[in-house]
Parts: structure tokens; sequence; C-alpha cells
């Protein structure tokens, strides 16, 4: 693929987990914050939030997108840092075999865990 | 000639280096009488003249135009002809060659690899259609607007200051470096060249534009106000989005 | 799930939260530099030179600004008793 492509695709997978994470960390962390806004807004954590994330349609296609998009962006980082501090060719290539390895791996590991979660929740 | 009176003594730290004789770069000291307005060039000039013979720089112009006399003037990477020397310290200047190059000798700094990248984004008008006889006739007018999308990126004098400032330069050997991308968008952005599908393929690869991070320290030290940091942002909007 | 309400957990994620803020509003800085949006146009330079790094500068501070702004408010909802 083109390089600029890839980084292309970066820059993309940026603007999707700047809303994505951004939710995330906003739902799952600053639930006291929200609390004052709506005194209504339950506990992230508590058993029955978790399986209604579970079984929502949105939240499962969100968190398949989330994963990819945090994988990829994370990864190209990864790999350009180390390209950009070995000139050798051999773990250039290495490196670049590598991270596409480990992130298809985990995206199957965690698109697998999501949407098994997803069908034992009783959607 | 200024009189001595108003001389200030300031010592010149000096990175020397031989090849055939050193192992590795040394510190040596000389002192220098500077005047008001007097250049680091001239207290080199005054060096040779009067400490050591064999003392070596580049040089030409002495007047920002040419170039060749970019080295590390306490830290930052400047041509020696249009640095004054008090305006830098009243006591001490540490000279050193330009960084990320290997050294010649002294403060030569080996700029080949430099002008190789140059040479590798096509830094001259590229033409798609060449006449049969290969003379283009035609005239190629250009209207202000037009120029001025290139003037700032032609001024470049190709000191490589920039190349010496240049964090990504300095891990990685495979990138082309501010000046060569620079030139590239120069040329991409001139309205009489017809090259930039040409140019791409190098400057879109690994060592290419997207390796650089804007770390914005090209255009802190350009002398020219060339503003390379600025050049590689818009060379990089026209590869993701071409015209 | 006592693991979670526990204070260096707690710390950690803290500091997950404080990168997460630092580099996306830095990103969106990047993101409009590195396509040349933020950085202006070419101009014709004069001493003393004014580079894309002044024209840059304002909204690299407010995003700093912004960033400080979310991990201060994430300080409070983090380690405020009864959170």
């Amino acid at each position: 693929m083109r390089e600029s492509r890839i980084w292309s695709l970066h820059l993309s997978c940026a603007v999707v987990l700047l809303i994505l994470l951004g939710l995330h960390l906003v739902i799952m962390h600053l639930d006291g914050t929200l609390a004052l806004i709506d005194p209504a807004w339950g506990k992230p954590l508590a058993w029955n939030s978790v399986l209604a994330r579970a079984r929502s349609s949105f939240f499962t296609a969100t968190y398949v997108l989330m994963l990819a998009a945090a994988l990829f962006h994370g990864f190209y980082g990864l790999r350009t840092m180390i390209t950009e501090l070995t000139d050798n060719p051999f773990l250039r290539r290495a490196t670049s075999i590598s991270v596409w390895t480990a992130g298809v791996a985990l995206f199957g590991l965690g698109a697998y865990a999501i949407v098994v979660m997803h069908l034992r929740a009783g959607a | 000639m200024k009189p001595e009176r108003d001389a200030t003594n300031v010592r010149f730290a000096i990175r020397r280096y031989d090849p055939e004789r050193d192992e590795r770069p040394y510190w040596q000291e000389f002192p220098v009488r500077v005047h008001p307005g007097m250049t680091v060039l001239e207290g080199l000039h005054q060096i040779r003249e009067e400490r050591d013979a064999a003392l070596v720089w580049r040089s030409s112009c002495r007047m920002g135009v040419c170039g060749s006399c970019g080295m590390v003037v306490n830290g930052m990477p400047r041509l020696a002809c249009s640095t004054q020397v008090l305006e830098i310290s009243r006591h001490r200047l540490r000279l050193e060659p330009l960084w990320n190059f290997d050294i010649v000798k002294d403060l030569v700094a080996d700029q080949g690899p430099m002008f190789a990248a140059h040479a590798e984004v096509q830094p001259y008008l590229v033409r798609a259609e060449e006449s049969a006889s290969g003379a283009d006739q035609s005239e190629l007018a250009q209207n202000p607007e037009q120029l001025i999308d290139y003037l700032q990126f032609s001024y470049c004098v190709k000191c490589g200051l920039c190349m010496a400032a240049c964090p990504t330069v300095a891990t990685d050997s495979g990138y082309l470096g501010p000046m060569p991308l620079t030139a590239a968008q120069r040329y991409n952005a001139d309205s009489r060249d017809q090259g930039a599908a040409r140019r791409r393929s190098r400057v879109e690869q690994t060592g290419g534009a997207f390796h650089c991070h804007y770390a914005g320290e090209c255009s802190r030290v350009c002398p020219k106000g060339v503003d390379p940091a600025r050049a590689i942002q818009l060379l990089k909007r026209n590869l993701v989005f071409p015209k | 799930m006592a693991l979670t309400h526990h204070p260096v957990f707690q710390a950690v994620e803290f500091l997950i939260f404080a990168a997460f803020a630092f580099h996306a509003l830095n990103g969106v800085r990047l993101l409009l530099v590195e396509l040349g949006v933020a950085v202006g146009p070419p101009e014709e330079p004069v001493y003393p030179y004014k580079s894309s790094l002044n024209k840059q500068r304002p909204l690299m501070i407010a995003m700093m600004v912004l960033a400080g702004l979310f991990i201060v408010l994430a300080g409070f909802d983090f380690f405020l008793p009864g959170h």
C-alpha cells in the first residue's frame, strides 16, 4: 500500500478514536461528572450496565470499530518510531511484518470476544 | 580597521578534527579580538591569519547568499557570515561542524548525502509533453498569485542548517530531510511544473514527507525565511489530496 | 471489583485519561498542521522572519489549555471522595 494511503488511514483512525475513545473514557471514567448533569446516570461497571452495553448492537459495532482504529493507529505509530530508529532494511521489514501480524491477531481475538459477548448477552 | 580599544576579547572554542591524525574530534580555544559588528566568519579569518593557518572551514560570499559557511554556533546551526559574535556572547563561542553530517575536517561537514537526496526529488521544472526536437519553445506565463505559491521556498540556499537542526534526520539516515523535501514542494507548487507525479514515488515512500513530525526546528534555524516545515506540510496535503 | 477501586489502579487510570487528553488534543493540532491547514499559505519572507511555527502557535496554546482543563476536571472526578 502507498505510504500516503497508510498515513491517511492513520489520520482517519485518529478522528474515529477522538470520538469513540473520548466517549469511552467519559462514559467509563467520568461517571461522577455525568451524574452531576443527569442524577439518574448509573454506575458504568454495574452488572446491569455492562449487560445493557453488551446487548446493544450500537455498542457492539462501535467496539469493533474502535478496536480496529486503535490497533491500526497504535501499531502504525510504533512502526514509525522503530523505522526511524534503525536503518537496517531487515529490521524494518521485520517490524512491518510483526506489527501487521500482531495487529491482525489482536483484532481477531478482540472481535471474537466482542461478538461472543454480544451473542451470550442475549441480543 | 576599527580602533583596537573597541575590541572585546572573546574565546572561540572550535571543534577540531583531522581524519589523518585524530581518532576523534577535540576542542581547541583561541582568543579573538572582536569589535562591534564583527561576524563569526571574520573571527575565523583572524584565527587563521594570526594563530593557526591550518584551521579549515567553508565560506565564500560572506553575505548570506552562497550557503557555504553553515556551522553550529553555541548550540544553534547558523551561517558564520551573518552571525555577529557579540550578539551571541561577549565571552565564549563554541563552533562545531554542522550536526547530522560526517566531518571532512575541522568545521567542514560532508554535505554529499544531502545533495544526493536533493537530486532524488528532481529539483527542476519537469514538463509532461516535450516537443519532438526536445526544446519547448512556448512561453510559460505566470501571474503573481502563482509566483507566491512557491517563491518563499525558492529562496533556499542549500546551506543545510535545517538538516543539522532536524531531529528526524538525526535518528533516521534514510530520511530525505527538510531541504530536499522543500525543494520538492518548491517545484510541485510551480504552475509551470508537471512533475509532481514523478516526484511522488520518492517523497511519499519510507523516509519521505510522512517522516516529518513537525518538530519545526528547520524553520527556526533557516537563515533565509524559507520555512521548510510549512513546505513539507503543504507537500503532505498535496500527497493526500492531489490537485 | 475491588481491584478497580484500589488507589494505585485509580491513579494509573487517571494517568491514562491524562495521556489521552494530551495526545488527542495535540493530535487535533497535528491533524490541522500536517494537512497544511494551520501552517498558513506561502508568503514572501521579510526579515525578521515569521514562520509557520508562529502561525500555528495560538492553536497549540488553545489545545494545551483545553487539555489542562480536561485533565483537572478528570482529576476531581477520579480523586474526590464518593466516586
